[in-house]
């Protein structure tokens, strides 16, 4: 990472901005309320380049969180974030709304562990996907699915911990990933991801809904 | 399937006094069907159910597919009738309406496309039995 990143979370409830200095540094914005996103999120944006007195021109790209989350929340990060991005020529990092929530969570937890998340698709379904936390990192066990909540149980045994925002036994509250852990992820795995061909850029809904 | 009331009703007062009993059982994050043929008065009873909430400026949905209100409740009033097939919801970004907890949500012609229907919810079935006489069935779904 040679410039800071801008980040943008929306897939949740929680609307955050961040912007990345350097590995350990970071300036991040978090609005923790239903439906302010498309009022708050330029607004933050404008708010963090001018607390760290930076220009879009001076980041090294825009990284944002295409889901799996909120159908409106992902379309408006999403725009917002092609819009900025094609106005100060710089490109786009794509990241997972999961993987950058491995990385939130990942250093609370002992290597060798199994974790999982569980974000709400509707009151009967939920995104789902199992990680393992590894000596360095972690790594994806299963692929992110929907599944009914009810199957949760079967899927997760007692040793394991579970994040997320539905009501689950135990479950560790998480309502989106704050963004500073998107950028993290773009920094530490996104090279390959760097992309200025982002016009057909879509959220990662993996319910098969129909865009126009 | 939990039977909460049937009531035959002769008057449009009395779907209004269906309305506010049914309104005392409802919370937050709660979800209404209304089924019932043109005319038999879906909209009309969310009206005034939304009465007794402050709201006063409830309309047909059929047009616009979901309203939204404001009152001492947030209430999103949906219509199916117009709508071709249930992708079309999902175009609208209908899950996050029925994902917000701090609203109640009201869906009329439900019966169209089931497949999105929570699974955890109120019906309200209303059939026309003369010109004001209606039969008005609420079943609550677990």
């Amino acid at each position: 990472m040679n410039k800071p990143i801008l980040a943008i979370g929306t897939a949740g409830k929680l609307c955050s901005v961040s912007i990345l200095l350097s590995h350990n540094d970071h300036i991040t914005y978090n609005y923790n309320k239903n439906q302010v996103h498309s009022e708050k999120l330029i607004i933050m944006v404008d708010s963090v380049l001018k607390e760290t007195k930076l220009k879009l021109t001076d980041l090294e790209a825009i990284a944002v969180s295409i889901g799996p989350g909120s159908f409106t929340g992902l379309r408006i990060g999403l725009s917002a974030a092609k819009g900025l991005a094609l106005g100060a020529e710089l490109p786009l990092i794509a990241v997972n709304e999961f993987d950058a929530m491995a990385v939130q969570v990942n250093s609370y937890l002992k290597p060798g562990i199994l974790f999982n998340f569980a974000v709400k698709v509707n009151s009967d379904e939920v995104y789902f996907a199992k990680y393992k936390r590894e000596e360095e990192f972690f790594k994806q066990i299963s692929a992110i699915e929907v599944i009914k909540l009810k199957e949760v149980a079967d899927r997760i045994s007692d040793d394991e911990v579970i994040f997320g925002n539905v009501k689950y036994p135990g479950i560790a509250s998480i309502n989106g990933v704050s963004a500073e852990y998107i950028a993290i992820w773009a920094s530490l795995f996104g090279k390959d991801l760097v992309t200025y061909n982002f016009d057909y850029l879509e959220p990662n809904y993996i319910k098969n809904f129909t865009i126009r | 399937m939990n039977i909460i009331f049937e009531n035959v009703v002769n008057s449009v007062k009395e779907t209004e006094k269906a309305a506010c009993e049914l309104s005392k059982l409802i919370t937050a994050g709660d979800v209404i069907t209304l089924i019932g043929n043109l005319g038999a008065g879906k909209t009309n009873f969310t009206k005034a159910f939304c009465k007794n909430f402050g709201i006063n400026d409830v309309v047909s949905p059929s047009f616009a597919i979901v309203n939204q209100y404001d009152g001492d409740f947030k209430i999103y009033h949906f219509d199916f009738y117009r709508l071709k097939n249930s992708k079309e919801l999902l175009d609208i970004g209908y899950y996050d309406y029925l994902n917000d907890d701090d609203a109640v949500t009201f869906i009329e012609w439900a019966d169209m496309f089931k497949d999105v229907i929570p699974s955890r919810h109120y019906e309200v079935k209303i059939d026309i039995l003369g010109d004001s006489k209606r039969k008005i069935s609420v079943i609550y779904y677990e």
